[in-house]
């Protein structure tokens, strides 16, 4: 092995290291949260540092197909966080719907019921509207 | 000659781990999900084309090269379709958090 191979070795080996830490502190953010959009920006994040760490070790192997599996990594990676906000909006969408739903219900029950004072009525009515 | 490469493969590869590391401490300093999201936009723009140039400079103009241009393309037009959409469900679901965040627009 010549001295600019080694070097370029001693690199690689680095810049994974490198990407490796910073690939766990994407991770504790992933975990941190706090919103979901925070989760799926990381997870995407990490996506792409694989992307990147598959064609180092491309390089470092001198294997050309593992940059054949980064791609279809790419392509899952992104079609993960595209199904990943649309479930997560299906099911937003399902919570509002269902509480609409369980509102209305329990003010057709109100309805129903006999109260003796009318004004408690409204007042009960107004403040579910709120 | 091999050495003025190797030298030019490691400036960008080091700049690239650079700028992933200004992504991660970026995600790490910002407060609000959309700021965080241009701060992660750098890493996989400017971070993955710069390490991708690198390794295209260390390995030598083959199909490898081809192979890494296309998953730069590829990424730099998905990144931006993931950070849209990861916006648009955080917009739907928690509207006023964001519109108090940015000024009631």
């Amino acid at each position: 092995m010549s001295a600019v191979q080694g070097a370029a070795s001693a690199l690689l080996i680095g810049i994974m290291l490198v990407y490796a830490v910073l690939v766990v502190l994407i991770l504790i953010r992933a975990v941190a949260g706090p919103k979901v959009a925070d989760r799926l920006m990381a997870i995407n994040m990490i996506g792409t540092i694989g992307i990147f760490l598959m064609a180092v070790v491309a390089v470092k192997l001198g294997e050309d197909y593992l940059l054949d599996i980064s791609i279809i990594y790419a392509m899952i990676s992104f079609l993960s966080v595209v199904i990943l906000t649309k479930v997560y909006m299906g099911v937003h969408d399902f919570n509002v719907l269902s509480r609409f739903k369980k509102d209305r219900e329990a003010k057709k029950e109100l309805k129903n019921r006999p109260l003796a004072d009318e004004d408690e009525l409204d007042r009960l009515l107004r403040e579910m509207e709120k | 000659m091999e050495w003025v490469r190797f030298c030019t493969a490691a400036i960008c590869l080091i700049s690239a781990a650079f700028m992933e590391s200004i992504a991660v401490y970026g995600v790490y300093k910002f407060r609000f999900c959309m700021n965080r999201m241009h701060a992660a936009a750098i890493g996989d723009t400017m971070g993955l084309a710069l390490g991708a140039l690198g390794l295209i400079i260390l390995k030598g103009f083959s199909w490898f090269s081809l192979k890494m241009l296309i998953v730069v393309i590829f990424l730099w037009m998905t990144s931006s379709v993931s950070s849209h959409v990861i916006m648009r469900m955080e917009y739907s679901i928690d509207e006023d958090s964001v519109k108090e965040e940015t000024g009631g627009k």
